[in-house]
Order: C-alpha cells, then structure tokens, then sequence
C-alpha cells in the first residue's frame, strides 16, 4: 500500500488516470497471491502439477502489475461513480482472472471454471468441481484462497467502500468503519483496509488454531479456517465437514463461521477499546443471536423424529452454516422435513451482519424493514403518528430507511425474476428457488436436486450464467452492478428533462400530490 | 374533493339520493352492530335466493333454506334496526366493522353448512365459507356435482356477496383510512375518520352496487350464449364477476368443452380482476379514462405477455394449436384476476410456465377490483421507487418523484405500499412454514400460502387445480390456510387493527359493566 502513495517505476505524471484499471491490477495482484499460495502448497506436497500454478501466477501477477503500475487513481474528488464503475470493474476482472487456474489446469471447461471462480471469489461455494478429490492440493488450495481472497476484499467493500457510497442504507455504519475519518475517499479506504486486513488474519489465526485443536491437520485446519472465516464453504473434500464425522470438528467450524459473521468493526472496537461488551451492544448482534437459537430450536422441534441429540447437532451447524452464508454441509437437509427447508431458505435470504464476509441481505435491513412493516400498521391505527425506526438507542434516518427498503426490494424483485427465470429454463421449484437465493446470498448450498449432497452440474450452461450473474449481484450488493450494466445516467437525464418539459405546461400530473397532502 | 376526483377520470361523486335516515334510526348506537345486522339481512336474501333457485330446479333442500332464510331475516332484521350509525366514525371503528362483516359471513355460513349438513366436519365448513366469502377458490367439496342446487347456488352466492364486499370495503372504505397506499387511483384524499353519510361514499356505494350487478348479468348472458344452461350461467357468472372461482363442477369450466364459453369465462375473469371504479367512469365518460390508465395497461400486459410466454412454453410437440393457447390465456386471467377457475389445470405443465403463473398470482388484480393479491398499483410503484433508488445512488441529492405512470406518488403513500409489501412477505413466509410444519410438501406449502394470501386459491405441484386441490393438504395444513385468505382479503392492518380496537373496546366495555 504504500507504494501506492511513493509511486515508482513511471512517474506518477506519466501514468493514465484510469481507476477501475487500477483497482482492479491491484485486485488481480490479490488473485496471483491466491496463485502462489496454491503453489507453494503443491511443492511442500511434493504433487506434480505446479507448472499450471506457476504459469496463472507468472501471468495474472504479470498482467496485475502492469495494469496497477501503469495508472493511477483520481488524485482529487473522486466521485461515487468512479468508485463503483472500480468495484464493478475489478469484481469482473477477479472472476476472469481466477478461472484461468482451472483451465490451465485442465481440470475445468472455460464456462465452469468461470462458475467456480465466481463462486469462490463472491464466497458463495456452490461447486461444478466434481470429484473434488482428486484434485492436487496445490489446485484446491488455490480453490480455498480464492474464498479467503474473496473474504478480504468483501470486508473492505463492506466497510470502508459502500458506506461512503451510501450503498442500501450501509451509510448508518459510516462512523463504526475503523481509521481515521478523512474526507479524501482514497486514503481513507487504504488506512482502513490495513486494519482490517489485520483482523481478517488474526481471526484466520485463530480460527486455524481452534480447528487443529479440534482435530484438524494442519492442511485442513488452514482450508477450513479460510474458507469459514471468509463465509465461502468450499471444502477439499467431497463430502464437505461430514468428512470428519466429529461433533467437536463441527463445533470448531461453526465457531470459525460465527466469527466470520460478525460486523469486523466490532472485532475493532473490541480491541480497541479492550471491551467485550460492544458486541452485545449491537442491536444487530442481539438480533443475530437471537435468529440463531431461535430457527435452531424450532429446526430441531421439527427434526425431532431423527432423535433430539441428532436433530439437534444438525440443525445448529446447518442454521449457523446458513445464515452465515458460508454453505458447509454435514445433512443432506434437502430430505429434512419440508417446514425446516423453508425455515433454511429464509435465512439463506437473511444473512448475518453487515460489515462482515456474510452475504445476502444482512439483518439490519430485516429489522429495517420488519420495524417498517410493523409502525405502517401502527399508522393504520393511528394516522398522525410519529414512529421513527430505532435499531439500538438512536432513530434512523428515514433517507436510510428509505434506502434500506430500496434495497431489500430491490433484492426481493431480482430473486422472483430470477427464480422465474431460472424455472422457465427448466428447473423445478425448490430448485430454482433455493439456487437463485444461495447464489444471490453466497451460500452454496441450494433445495431441491441442488442441495448439500449434489452440485451445480445439474444446472445446463445458461442456468449457470444466471446464477454466475447473481453471486456478483448479490456480493456487491446490487447498485455497482446494476448501474455498471444499466444506462442509468441516461434515464436520469432524460427524467429531468421530461420533468422539466412539465413544469412549462400546466398538467394534471404534479395537482395530484398537492391533493394527496391536503 | 369531487373536483380533485373528477380530474383523474377515476369516478363522479354526486350523489342524488341520500341514505342518511335509513342509517341512523335504531336506538342504539352501535355501527359495529349495523354492519352485522345487514351482513346477516344479505345472507338471509341470499338464502332466500337459493331456495327460490332450488324451487325451480331440483327442489332438494328448499324447506332448509327457508327456514335459514327467515331466522337470517329476523336476526338481521332486528339487529340492524335497533342499532344506529353516528354522523361520524372513527377511523378504528371502521375496522371493528370491516372485520366484524367479514367474521359474520363466516359464521353465518358456517351455520348453514352445517344446518344442511353439507360437510362432516365442522373445520371443512369453516373452510368453504372462508374461501367463499374471501373470493379465494379452494374447495373442500370433492365432487359439487352431488350438492343441491339450492346449495350450490349458496355457495356461488357467498363469494359473489364477498367479492360486493370487497369491492366496497376497497373502494370505499380502505382509501378514507389510508391503507396500503391504494388510494393512489381511487380518491386522492385521506382523512382520519370516515362518515358513511357522506354523499360521496353513498352514491359511489351504490354506482358500484350497480356497475357490479349489470356485469354479473352480462356475464350471465355470455355464457347462455354459449350454451350454458340457465343454473349454471347464473352461478358460473356469479363466482367469475366475484373473481371467486368456486364451480359447479370438478372440471370447473373443462367441464364445457366449449370453446365460446372459456372466451368468455376469459372475458369475465379479466373483467372481474379490473378497477371497478374506472370502469364506471368509462360507463360514464367513453373509453379516455381507460386509455389513460396506467394500470389498465399493466394489467393488459401481464395477460397478454404471460399469456403468450406460457403459450410458448406450454405448447405441445407439434407447435402451437388453439386449444393450447386458450388454455394459456384462460389460466394466466385465471391468476391474473385471482379467480381460480380452470380448464384442464396446469398440473400437467413444465415447472416453468407454473412458476411464472405463481408470481402473477403473487401479484395479483387491479386496485378496486373484486381480486387479490398484491395489487398491480403497488408493484408499479415499487418498479418507480427502485428506478428512483438507482438515480439516487448517482446523484444522492437529486430531488426525483415516484411515479406510476404520469402520476406522481407521494413518499407517504410510497411508504405505505413498501410497508405492505414487507407484512405481505412476512404473513405468506410464516403461512408457508405453518402449513409445511403441519404437513404439506415443499412446493405445495409454499404455493398454497401465496395463493391463500392472492386469494386465488389453487397452487402448484399437488395443489394444482384437477389434482384434487386442498383436499391432498392435512386438515391442520389447510386449517392454517383459513386466516392466510382473511388476512389477504383485508390487506392484513385492518385485521390486526381491527382484532387490537375490538379487543380493547370489549374489555372497556367488559370493566366498565364490572364496576357498575
């Protein structure tokens, strides 16, 4: 990073002011690490496939430097398009870069290398690698640091990027993001970067540490702790954590889970202020602990012909391993009763908190939207009321609230459409609902033929597509993607102009609301 | 205020005559016990109805009906005149009334299912009158076919009376109290309480009372066209003008074979799941106020695109034939209005087209009509408050309006409608998971629910019409479904609202007697 600032090699003047190229060769950097990690692995188990390692790292690290070297950032005022035009850009440019692995390899055809990528990149974990066992360990290595990677980069963007954007009402974390407030966008998100990162790998520490505890070899413990902490699920096994068949091993893992979704700024804030109690203090940390046993006690009350311990022991790690929307499998919960499999799509919609590596919506928005469908009822009753919406002691914004609701419906749309969509190309029901929800959440794990026990093979290449298309929606939280595909801009120019055609004229179109508001 | 209507072409509200004196002469003052009263009176006329129908038809069952008819008459009768409306109510009593009507019909019917004898179980007649009188089309009759005629004619009868209802309760009463938002098309104007006396409300009552009668009657007279017995003409145009959906045969309009009278069964679906009160505006204006309606054209877009992408997906090997596309059409109007009549079913579909059949149900008929559902003015408005969210993820400061249409949407009844969105998501999830948790399958639960809330009434997989609809649900599963319709019926707050003020006042009522 801070090489960032001192320049080097052209001179700042001389370098192409192109953000997105830039962001994104730093990105692709990232994606080379992932690369080398693998391949250190692969030399230290002495496997014989390196040179596909070698040969993506040399390349995307080649590309990765060029691309960062030879531009740089808007020195001053750069603006929200800007940085969502970098986040979408370097979102794609990751995708693409991580699939080559793959395909050097030979393991993989372009089009599902592109899935896996995506997969592991966006942490979701739905997997078209089929045995995965087979595989060398330098190439699933790679597969676990691409979630691990992918975590990294989710948590900047979680923190220090789409609050600033004001991204879906993330804007009430603005003053929680760690570092110094500065007005200057670029700075900022270096410095918090930093510290987070930092948290990022001590909590990978420690998740590593508990695993090995818990009966993990070294190589599984570092798999699994990347890939839980960063709420991705792959395994470098077939059958996932039931490969172990320990309760403690379990039990290792959803502590890893856990602490993957929990907002990173507490972690911050705890350590800062050498204050266990801030995370109780969160409301939304409240409401996640509540969700938690709640779904877990009523999954287990519906399970309890399989035996209460039984029912039990599945229900936590599968809830927990849901709505953190990391997507490791020990059941095959597709054959659980029907009612737990809808109480496990929900929270596959849910999520956990936001500013952590957890997917989908995040509860904040459910308790946004939940307290705004409940005062709207009160309203019905009482219609001068006055019911601001309070999560913990303060009364949101309503330009938040209003932000919040955007974006669950926004969300709430895309999911329908795309489960319509997904139907129509073939796929049964629960099928096509649980798959469009677990890649909009990053889960993994879907209903239907495409649960724990299967993969996403079943799926023909443009049911792929679409759901590729969907973990990048749901990871970057929509608006990037959506205005980096749409037009918007032009729609925008044209509504105003159109407003401003209307005011010349008098209409009928603007006495209504005067009328609404007697 | 009339002006403010007049110029959205949405409805003329000059009432001529004035039922002020009719609503107020009973001794005691209790608009609840109004209500009721005249719910019961509209059962008894009913009943009478029926048994007039079963003297001309098959004469089983008409000495049952009369007696009905008479008590309903006589309870109804007193009820009504010993009590009086006060010049103005207040908003929460409005909802006491809106949910005490709807509980009466229940029960009212509940007693006349089991008077005759219809069903063996009390929790299925509970079932029959819910879904009648919700305009919801799932029966719990296996075979219709073995009911009388007096009986059939009843239950054609109650979702007939409970689509009027709803029509009144959405078009007259839901905008003066501000409930999810619908008052975007239908009036323009909200105030905290709501005077029954006004002329407005009253004229506007009864020009719907008779835009709603004239349609049932050319519903009537399309299907004697095409070739329906008088019966069943009567009851079919009944249950479709109602957008109900309840038959008189298990075929439901299959049962035909008739191309001309699924077309107009098609007609009068689309018919049924339209504004209401644009419609009498087009009666009174020419077609402009049509045109002009946004909605109009959305909903015209759904049937005709659905219509079309199901057409496609649904066609057999050899391509398209007519038969394929009519039945394409009929069931897209069948979910688009929320009716529930069929012919042949979509058991027997691609999972795609009935997944998309879904989501149109989820959706669901105009605002101030007879159907359910969501409502298309509430998601038109949501697709223009997410186009607003994407030009304020640019620009945060831009100062742009919601639209639906050319009209402009105020924040508050934006939020409105995003909030009954949330409670619409929130009822048919936990609807979903209750009827699983008592027994449905995966698919079955899940459409169930939604369909319950759309007030549809079929579903897909198991539930799909011609597979034996809710009779393959556990009693408690469909037992879960009773208060699905009711709460989609009456767009969830004023169920709450209502069960809240009726709780409150009744226990008031009960401390004040206890001190005397």
């Amino acid at each position: 990073m801070s090489a960032l600032r001192s320049g080097g090699g052209f001179s700042r003047q001389r370098r192409i002011e192109a953000a997105a190229i830039h962001v994104a060769g730093l990105s692709l950097l990232a994606v080379a690490g992932a690369c080398a990690a693998g391949l250190a692995v692969e030399l230290i188990y002495r496997d014989d496939q390196w040179e596909p390692l070698l040969l993506s790292t040399g390349a995307i690290g080649a590309l990765g430097a060029v691309m960062w070297r030879t531009t740089r950032l808007r020195t001053t005022g750069a603006g929200t398009r800007d940085a969502l035009q970098a986040v979408g850009v370097s979102w794609l440019a990751i995708s693409v870069a991580g699939a080559v692995p793959f395909v050097v390899a030979g393991v993989l055809r372009w089009d599902l290398a592109l899935f896996e990528s995506v997969s592991g990149f966006t942490g979701t974990g739905s997997t078209v690698l089929s045995p995965i066992e087979g595989n060398t360990h330098g190439l699933l290595f790679y597969r676990q640091m691409t979630q691990w990677v992918g975590g990294m980069g989710v948590v900047v963007l979680a923190v220090a990027v789409l609050p600033f954007l004001g991204v879906g009402g993330l804007e009430l974390f603005r003053a929680e993001s760690p570092g110094p407030t500065s007005d200057q966008l670029v700075p900022r998100i270096s410095d918090t970067a930093r510290r987070l990162w930092g948290i990022y790998c001590a909590l990978t520490a420690v998740a590593t540490l508990v695993l090995l505890a818990a009966g993990m070899t070294l190589y599984d413990a570092v798999s699994h702790a990347a890939t839980g902490l960063g709420t991705g699920g792959f395994s470098p096994y077939n059958d996932s954590i039931s490969h172990f068949d320990s309760a403690t091993v379990e039990a290792g893992v959803i502590f890893a889970m856990f602490l993957g979704s929990v907002k990173f700024p507490l972690y911050y804030m705890a350590f800062k202020g050498r204050d266990l109690r801030v995370f109780w203090r969160a409301s939304e940390f409240r409401f996640f602990v509540a969700i938690l046993l709640a779904s877990t006690a009523f999954i287990t009350l519906l399970n309890r012909s399989m035996g209460v311990p039984t029912a039990l022991r599945g229900a936590a790690f599968n809830v927990v391993s849901l709505i953190s929307s990391c997507g490791f499998g020990t059941d095959d919960f597709t054959l659980w009763v029907p009612a737990a499999q809808i109480v496990l799509l929900f929270l596959m919609v849910t999520g956990a908190m936001a500013g952590s590596t957890s997917g989908a919506l995040k509860l904040f928005r459910v308790q946004v939207a939940g307290k705004h469908a409940w005062r709207e009822i009160k309203r019905v009753r009482r219609p001068n009321g006055v019911y601001p919406i309070h999560l913990g002691r303060d009364p949101i914004p309503e330009d938040t609230v209003r932000s919040v609701l955007g974006y669950v419906m926004f969300y709430f749309v895309v999911a329908v459409g795309s489960i319509v969509v997904l139907s129509l190309l073939g796929a049964d029901l629960p099928t096509s609902s649980g798959s469009v929800v677990t890649a909009m959440g990053g889960v993994g794990p879907g209903l239907g033929v495409a649960g724990p026990a299967s993969n996403f093979l079943v799926f023909d290449g443009w049911q792929r597509f679409v759901l590729i298309f969907l973990m990048l929606l749901g990871r970057l939280e929509i608006y990037p993607l959506i205005l980096f595909v749409l037009p918007v801009s032009a729609a925008v120019r044209r509504s105003s102009k159109r407003s401003r055609r209307r005011r010349g004229s008098t209409d009928g179109g603007d006495r209504l609301v005067r009328v609404g508001a007697d | 205020m009339s002006t403010s209507a007049r110029s959205k072409g949405v409805g003329v509200f000059d009432g001529r005559r004035d039922f002020g004196s009719f609503i107020s002469r009973g001794r005691f003052e209790s608009p609840v016990g109004f209500v009721i009263g005249l719910a019961i009176l509209a059962c008894g006329t009913l009943a009478l109805g029926a048994a007039l129908i079963g003297v001309v038809t098959d004469g089983r069952q008409v000495g049952r009906f009369l007696e009905l008819a008479l008590l309903w008459g006589i309870v109804g009768g007193l009820l009504s005149s010993q009590c009086r409306v006060p010049l103005r109510l207040r908003s929460s009593t409005a909802f006491v009334g809106v949910l005490a009507v709807w509980l009466t019909f229940v029960t009212v019917s509940v007693l006349t299912y089991e008077t005759l004898g219809t069903f063996e179980h009390l929790d299925d007649s509970f079932f029959e009158s819910m879904s009648g009188f919700t305009t919801t089309a799932a029966t719990v009759v296996p075979d219709p076919e073995a009911l009388s005629r007096a009986t059939l004619l009843w239950r054609a009868g109650t979702q007939w009376l409970g689509g009027l209802t709803a029509l009144l309760f959405v078009v007259a009463i839901l905008p003066s109290i501000g409930v999810g938002g619908l008052d975007v098309t239908v009036a323009g104007q909200r105030y905290s309480g709501t005077s029954l006396r006004s002329r407005r409300t009253v004229s506007l009552l009864e020009h719907l009372l008779g835009l709603y009668v004239s349609l049932t009657g050319a519903g009537i007279v399309l299907f004697l066209i095409g070739g329906m017995g008088p019966f069943d003409a009567l009851t079919y145009a009944a249950t479709t003008i109602s957008s109900g959906g309840f038959a008189n045969h298990a075929g439901s309009f299959g049962h035909f074979e008739s191309t001309t009278i699924e077309w107009a069964g098609f007609g009068g679906m689309v018919l049924g799941g339209a504004n209401m009160a644009l419609l009498w505006a087009a009666v009174r204006g020419g077609v402009r106020p049509l045109w002009r309606s946004f909605e109009l054209r959305a909903y015209l877009t759904v049937i005709v695109v659905g219509g079309v992408v199901i057409a496609l997906t649904t066609a057999p090997d050899g391509g398209l034939t007519h038969e394929s596309v009519r039945r394409a059409f009929f069931h897209v109007a069948s979910a688009a209005s929320t009716t529930g009549h069929f012919v042949g079913g979509w058991g027997g579909w691609d999972m795609g087209p009935q997944v998309l059949l879904l989501a149109i149900m989820g959706v669901g008929a105009m605002s101030g009509s007879t159907g359910g559902g969501f409502r298309l003015v509430r998601a038109l408005a949501l697709v223009g408050y997410l186009r607003r969210e994407l030009v304020l993820q640019l620009h945060p400061r831009a100062v742009t309006p919601v639209r639906v249409g050319r009209r402009t949407v105020s924040d508050e009844l934006v939020s409105r409608m995003i909030g009954y969105q949330a409670q619409y998501l929130v009822v048919a999830a936990l609807g979903a998971i209750a009827v699983a948790a008592l027994g449905g399958e995966l698919v079955t639960s899940i459409s169930a629910a939604i369909s319950s809330v759309a007030n549809v009434g079929p579903g897909l997989a198991d539930l799909a019409p011609g597979q034996g609809g809710v009779l393959v649900l556990a009693r408690p599963a469909r037992a879960a479904l009773v208060p699905l319709m009711l709460l989609g019926r009456l767009e969830i707050a004023p169920v709450l609202v209502g069960v809240a003020v009726g709780a409150s006042s009744l226990s008031r009522a009960v401390r004040s007697t206890v001190v005397k």
